[in-house]
């Protein structure tokens, strides 16, 4: 008795089971180019976000030790003018501790506004690019 | 596997998925909103989602448990859903058992999708949800409870009830047909 009744539970899951899966809903065609499209933009945007971060990084590095580098060359073209065409005396006068000044502060500045280009540049791009949406559940 | 390709960069892994997967993320997207269109968008967000949070996927479950834990999450939040209502109202009268003897169940495949969707569609969300879990992709109480966010025992019992409920509605709907049938037939006779 008992086992005829598990037979007949049995064989209703059964029916239940095919009568349930004909009713699956098909997906459209079109939905699974839909979804990888979006996630392959979605891939492309993310990696141009972080290649020019990085990159940016780099640059600005690199101008500062262009921009640095170019006053010290300049600096010691100075001293050296100096210590040959006016001699060693020159170097405790006001005058030349001017001209070091002024020259540091044209590069100190240059390399400011090379700074503050770059950020701006940074966040106007940052403005272009679609934001991005929160993930989670 | 597919999940360790996709994390190490090759996005079209995730084609396996979104194929594999997509009807079943269909079919509840649907249960639980009850449009198709809304159901496609639902599906595309939950992808998106997966995708965007596969790090985090423990491989201590299925992937598509844990896939369509995130529809189910998705739909109930787009639809503003209340998916498990306890009040069942009468309770169901005892059904008899399904049997292969039924002769209303020897239709066309295509009628009995028709039946099948319409008896779900008037189901409660919740009950015809479950249904669908369980039967469609074998899935298991556990599983069932995971996606749903239900403790097994709630599973257990609403599982039952709707069993109930859909054999109930399943032979009024067959009966109802028969009738129509039947008066059909008179009605061309009589002519």
């Amino acid at each position: 008795m008992e086992d005829k009744n598990i037979k007949n539970k049995l064989q209703e899951d059964e029916l239940m089971r095919g009568l349930i899966r004909s009713g699956k809903t098909q997906a459209p065609e079109n939905l699974k180019y839909r979804i990888m499209q979006q996630i392959q933009t979605e891939q492309a945007l993310k990696s141009r976000q972080e290649f020019p971060t990085q990159r940016r990084r780099e640059n600005i590095w690199g101008e500062f030790k262009t921009i640095f580098g170019i006053m010290y060359a300049v600096l010691a073209v100075i001293v050296a003018g100096t210590f040959f065409l006016k001699g060693k005396e020159f170097f405790l006068s006001t005058q030349f501790w001017n001209i070091v000044i002024v020259v540091a502060s044209v590069f100190s500045i240059f390399w400011m506004i090379t700074c503050l280009d770059s950020h701006l540049r940074e966040k106007k791009e940052k403005k272009l690019l679609p934001k991005k949406d929160k993930a989670g559940e | 596997m597919c999940v360790q390709q996709v994390l190490s960069g090759n996005t079209s892994a995730f084609a396996y998925f979104v194929e594999t997967y997509q009807d079943m993320a269909m079919t509840i997207a649907l249960r639980i909103c009850g449009n198709r269109q809304d159901a496609e968008d639902i599906v595309q967000e939950s992808y998106l989602k997966a995708f965007r949070n596969l790090h985090s996927f423990r491989s201590d479950s299925k992937f598509s448990t844990w896939l369509y834990r995130i529809v189910y999450n998705t739909a109930v939040t787009h639809a503003h859903a209340r998916m498990w209502t306890t009040d069942y109202g009468k309770e169901a009268e005892d059904v008899p058992a399904l049997s292969d003897d039924n002769p209303e169940l020897q239709m066309e495949e295509a009628e009995k999708k028709e039946m099948v969707s319409e008896i779900l569609d008037h189901m409660a969300k919740g009950d015809a949800l479950l249904l669908t879990l369980y039967y469609m992709e074998d899935h298991s109480v556990k599983e069932v409870a995971k996606i749903t966010g239900l403790n097994e025992s709630n599973v257990k019992v609403k599982l039952f009830r709707a069993r109930k409920v859909f054999k109930e509605r399943l032979f009024n709907y067959l009966r109802h047909d028969r009738k129509e049938c039947c008066e059909e037939i008179g009605m061309k006779n009589g002519r």
